[in-house]
């Protein structure tokens, strides 16, 4: 800067300018900030913790109808009754899968509120 | 088809991507046959010896001296017993605090796999549904014996829902146990899919930004900067998932509740 070498009068004239340039940029990014929605990275996380949590959903599902199609199969094969015990045990195998996830889910929710209702259990309004 | 021509196809020719599950190939290094079953020294045994070696030097030579204002490394150490120690208390009560040796040997093993699965060049243990599904079987029929020393005969009234009446009681029991038994495969099947879906994800980019060269590669090459952090992410998140599934079912099977 030329002013720091003319001595104090002008250098005192140009830390003032300096400091109003300064409050104008500070100005000036925090519209641009107020401007653009902002991904904080709680966001990001909470986003990943969702998909784990629709991938956990998912592979309970499968892996049930998956245990109870290799139970009936082979409940079939050492019996002979095939495909008997293959249908009953996919379908129970699907039952036990729903049952996984209603659990799953169910223990999920245990901090948020319950479903089917907007207010928490202290609010009374009647 | 030779060795060459396979190592070609592997890398990809001119024309053609590699092949994005040849990371997953298991390579004999030290061959050996045990009582006629194939026992060799392979890479995926290399890197559970790397894994289980990198584990005890770091928590031994972290806690060396042990001091009471714990320097950088030591604070690390005991975050992650800390971490483990809290939510074996939190899952399963201070009586399963006994079992906490080997949820913590279960975690960091896991995650230090995971975790120099994502070193390049490396070899990615838990991307093999075996490795996996053989953790979880035991750990199933650890928990499953712990229930019945624990309660005796009492245990099978695990699979008895209460409050159902008597003519649903047969279905349902049935539905109970196939419940049960899913657990080892769906505990397995998380983990196992997560990295090798990852994984086979980040070589097919990888190849892209390749593939597309300078002009073109930039968008793809974007991509995997993000995505691999994502990656660390997962490989943490599913050694914490894996721990925590077993403190659940290690509950189950000491305090008998759903």
């Amino acid at each position: 800067m030329a002013g720091a070498k003319d001595g104090r009068n002008k250098g005192a004239r140009d830390d003032e300018h300096f400091r109003q340039r300064l409050d104008e940029l500070g100005e000036r990014i925090g519209k641009a900030r107020g401007a653009s929605p902002e991904v904080t990275p709680v966001d990001a996380e909470s986003r990943g913790r969702a998909l784990g949590q629709a991938l956990r959903l998912a592979t309970e599902l499968v892996v049930g109808v998956g245990v109870g199609g290799v139970i009936g199969w082979g409940l079939d094969r050492a019996l002979g009754t095939a495909p008997l015990f293959l249908v009953v045990f996919l379908i129970l195998g699907s039952a036990a899968g729903i049952l996984n996830v209603m659990r799953t889910a169910a223990s999920m929710q245990v901090k948020g509120p319950l479903p089917g209702k907007d207010l928490g259990p202290d609010d009374d309004d009647d | 088809m030779d060795a060459q021509a396979a190592e070609e196809a592997a890398h990809g020719g001119a024309t053609s991507l590699p092949n994005p599950m040849h990371q997953f190939e298991i390579k004999r290094l030290i061959p050996l046959e045990l009582f006629g079953f194939d026992a060799s020294f392979t890479n995926s045994a290399l890197f559970m010896v790397i894994a289980a070696t990198l584990i005890t030097l770091f928590t031994i030579y972290a806690m060396w001296g042990g001091k009471l204002v714990p320097t950088r490394l030591q604070s690390v150490a005991e975050i992650s017993y800390e971490f483990i120690a809290n939510m074996v208390r939190d899952n399963v009560g201070t009586s399963g605090m006994q079992y906490f040796p080997f949820i913590f040997t279960l975690f960091m093993f896991v995650l230090a796999l995971n975790m120099l699965g994502m070193m390049p060049y490396s070899f990615t243990v838990t991307s093999h549904i075996i490795v996996t599904f053989a953790l979880a079987a035991f750990i199933f029929l650890a928990v499953t014996a712990i229930g019945f020393l624990k309660h005796g005969i009492g245990f099978l009234k695990f699979f008895v829902p209460a409050g159902v009446p008597a003519v649903m009681l047969p279905l349902l029991v049935v539905i109970e146990v196939i419940s049960y038994l899913t657990r080892p495969l769906s505990l397995s099947v998380r983990l196992f899919a997560n990295m090798m879906a990852g994984h086979t994800m980040l070589k097919v980019f990888g190849a892209f930004v390749v593939a597309l060269g300078l002009l073109g590669g930039w968008a793809p090459l974007a991509f995997m900067v993000g995505f691999t952090g994502l990656e660390i992410l997962v490989a943490f998140l599913q050694a914490y998932v894996f721990a925590i599934l077993t403190c659940i079912y290690l509950n189950d099977a000491l305090h008998m509740h759903h």
